[in-house]
């Protein structure tokens, strides 16, 4: 049997899911022994973009390059993975579609401490670098992508089991489950009694075996697609969505600020709006959507500037 | 100005970037540029979150040195709230410094063996195809299976303490979210002990890579620059908690400024630049021409007088016998993380021994209030700056942040320059000597996903242009298709 021939590729990336990929550590043994890496720039130097059977692409579209890429990973590659919640739902650096592209630069080039800038009837660099698009969005706005791996990274056992079975032709039946599901905390399924910030766990009785949620912390637990085993319930710090919606469809599927305002709205129905808000630090959407902002589907306008 | 070479993307490094040079009418190099492609604007969308949020979100401007930066960020979050370092309870601070250190196996035994040690252990002009890990594992298969293992228990460390292989979670204000028990305690100080007893052999394969390449170390990016990086109270090399130093080019001590506070406002400061998204950092007390300073592994083997840890202080030794101090040739960066990891592996296992890493008090109360931190420490890549201010509520109202890639920006687009006017006489030069310049740039394991927290991309490549006078392209060749034309 001739080796799958697979290619890896990265754009708007922190470069963790390439990281996450390394971490199946032997297994990557495993998955050499059926497969060549014929293109991966982190790893190798071959540049251009050659034929592969499976094209492996994270990160998001935040500038032209980006697109380029994506498009030229299309034309070469028969099966095109999103690897990670930024090529599926735009990430972390999704947030940046609060402000316009005006108020980056004018931030970073103007406003940050410390910046000397002499450029002149200019603020960002212009000297053929790249334009940034006008919004952060998933890959999936630019090409069709045929799986979609999320996760902040993916776990290393999800992306092991992922190629396994794409290279074995077998399908991968997932849980079709929140992260409470492997959440070990109890739950009195009781009504919210307050809320309140994060922060504040340091100086309270944060009980460790009890729902976060439950004490009257934000949990993005009961709205996120439960593929992590809930590591960072289990050591003790709340889930904040980072394997995105429980059913990723950008049409059909769920928005998890949505479920989120749903369930808070059902289950803290005692406590003001006032108190609701400030448990947020009166911004929910950065909480709501820390990983997948660009793929909400309430079109939110961007903040005043200020 | 009538011809450019490009080189796009640079491959194994982390992050998109690109070398252009610019060769006037006899091929004489009249400029070079190390472009960063990519912008992700963190420092905006940082602002306006509560303060508690950042340690989760900061993370994801680089998924190789995130542990670094959710530490940096819990420690700015913790000055916010008017803590002091002192302030956390002993398990909390020395489980933080574990979980950091523990890092720093996992990103050192992958810049070391999986990027840069492809060009020694294959040679710089051996086939672009093969030039990679996976050569390596054929080569060497076994060596290959022992840095898996070695990175695994740098990634093992980080998961037990940190929760999660990548970003982890467990730093939170005013301490750690989970202690360590007496279990995972025994299986780290096991594992960590087989990488220690791997160690001496896996460092003699690279010292010997060193001296192999003796002359490519002299000859590619020499480069005379100030060094920051923080020492211990003793002057001994520390990556968690101590006071950030600079010297020059002779060695003499600058600035000694504390991790914890606004001091480095007076030193530093940041120059925009027209052809690249990245800012370029420089001592405020020199004009941005003689303020290059650097940082990472070599800079902090440069500041440190010396090493508390046996092996670690044996190699350094050793290397400033060969190359004085401050030594100042771009290569030698990978031959300071070898001595750097041997000294996070034994820092590790002495830490282990210490009582208080199995204590249960892990946190101090804060309260929210107005206030502003900073947050300094060591990342794997060099000296790494996170600065919040918050109002009343805790909120942030502003946010700096420099990434030791961005420190580095100068001396990597200096010591590409320098070395180019030497190597490219020729407007096609050969690969090899373009993958030479990359591996300047790759000796500072520069994590452009991680400086470019203003922007942000991924690969990289080369790609030689040559433009006639009229910008018309004559000529066009990249490194990656030299066998298929």
């Amino acid at each position: 049997m001739s080796k799958a021939r697979v290619a890896t590729e990265w754009l708007m990336v922190c470069s963790g899911c390439h990281i996450s990929l390394l971490d199946i550590h032997e297994a990557i043994l495993d998955v050499l022994a059926k497969a060549d890496i014929v293109r991966s720039p982190v790893l190798a130097d071959v540049k251009e973009f050659v034929p592969a059977d499976v094209g492996i692409i994270t990160g998001g579209i935040r500038n032209e390059h980006n697109i380029h890429v994506a498009k030229e990973m299309r034309k070469n590659c028969k099966i095109i993975v999103a690897l990670g919640s930024c090529a599926c739902f735009g990430g972390t650096p999704g947030l940046a579609n609060l402000y316009t592209r005006e108020d980056l630069f004018e931030k970073v080039y103007k406003n940050c401490m410390g910046v000397d800038n002499p450029l002149e009837n200019q603020r960002e660099p212009r000297d053929d670098v790249p334009p940034l698009t006008e919004k952060v969005a998933p890959l999936s706005s630019v090409i069709n992508v045929d799986v979609i791996v999320p996760g902040c990274p993916p776990v290393p056992e999800l992306i092991a089991q992922g190629v396994m079975s794409l290279l074995d032709g077998k399908p991968l039946e997932l849980p079709n489950q929140s992260v409470c599901e492997p959440c070990p905390r109890e739950k009195d399924h009781t009504k919210i009694k307050q809320l309140k910030r994060w922060y504040r766990s340091a100086g309270e009785e944060l009980d460790s075996e009890r729902c976060f949620l439950e004490q009257g912390y934000i949990c993005m637990g009961p709205v996120t697609w439960g593929l992590c085993d809930a590591r960072c319930t289990k050591v003790g710090v709340p889930c904040r969505g980072c394997h995105g919606p429980l059913n990723p469809d950008p049409v059909k599927g769920s928005d998890p600020g949505v479920d989120a305002i749903s369930f808070l709205g059902t289950l803290s129905t005692n406590v003001p709006v006032e108190e609701v808000m400030e448990a947020f630090g009166n911004d929910p959407i950065p909480i709501l959507y820390q990983h997948q902002f660009p793929y909400a589907k309430i079109n939110f306008k961007e903040r005043d500037k200020k | 100005m009538s011809k450019i070479i490009k080189v796009d993307p640079v491959t194994r490094i982390e992050g998109h970037a690109e070398i252009k040079l610019f060769l006037d009418e006899n091929n004489h190099l009249v400029d070079s540029q190390v472009k960063v492609v990519e912008l992700r604007g963190f420092e905006k969308f940082l602002v306006g979150r509560p303060v508690e949020e950042m340690p989760l979100i900061t993370p994801r401007m680089c998924g190789i040195c995130h542990t670094p930066h959710h530490i940096c960020s819990a420690k700015a979050v913790d000055r916010t709230f008017g803590l002091l370092p002192s302030d956390l309870p002993p398990t909390a601070f020395k489980l933080r410094k574990l979980l950091h250190y523990g890092s720093y196996i996992h990103s050192h035994v992958l810049h070391f063996f999986y990027l840069a040690a492809p060009d020694l252990v294959l040679g710089p002009d051996s086939d672009p195809a093969k030039r990679n890990v996976f050569g390596v594992l054929e080569a060497n298969p076994e060596l290959v299976k022992q840095v898996i293992f070695a990175r695994k228990v740098g990634q093992k460390i980080t998961e037990i303490l940190g929760g999660r292989t990548v970003h982890p979670v467990t730093a939170v204000p005013g301490g750690v979210s989970i202690g360590l028990t007496k279990e995972n305690r025994d299986a780290i100080e096991k594992d960590v002990k087989a990488v220690a007893d791997w160690l001496p052999g896996a460092k003699d394969i690279a010292i010997s890579l060193f001296d192999q390449y003796a002359e490519a170390i002299n000859i590619l990016g020499p480069l005379p620059t100030m060094h920051l990086g923080m020492v211990g109270e003793n002057g001994e090399l520390e990556f968690h908690e101590g006071k950030c130093r600079l010297i020059d080019e002779n060695a003499n001590i600058l600035e000694e400024f504390a991790s914890y506070t606004t001091e480095y406002r007076d030193i530093i400061s940041e120059r925009v630049k027209d052809y690249s998204y990245l800012k370029f950092p420089y001592y405020k007390k020199k004009s941005f021409e003689e303020g290059c300073y650097r940082v990472g592994p070599l800079a902090r083997i440069n500041v440190a007088d010396k090493i508390d840890t046996p092996l670690a202080q044996e190699l350094l030794t050793e290397f400033r016998s060969k190359f004085g101090r401050p030594a100042d040739k771009s290569l030698l960066y990978n031959y300071a993380r070898i001595i750097e990891l041997a000294y996070a592996v034994e820092t590790i296992l002495d830490l282990l021994q210490d009582p208080d890493i199995l204590g249960t008090k892990l946190r101090t109360p804060v309260q929210a209030r107005e206030g502003e931190g900073v947050g300094i420490l060591e990342a794997h890549r060099g000296m790494l700056f996170h600065h919040y201010v918050t109002d009343k509520k805790g909120i942030t109202t502003d946010v700096n942040l420099i990434v030791a890639t961005v420190s580095n920006n100068e001396a990597i687009n200096r010591s590409v320059n320098v070395t180019a006017k030497d190597l490219i006489v020729d407007a096609q030069p050969a690969e090899g000597l373009l993958n030479r310049l990359e591996m300047i740039v790759r000796a500072y394991d520069p994590c452009f996903s991680c400086a470019t927290h203003y922007l942000k991309s991924g690969a990289i490549a080369t790609e030689l242009k040559i433009l006639n006078h009229m910008g018309e392209v004559t000529h066009m060749s990249n490194n990656w298709e030299s066998n298929r034309r």
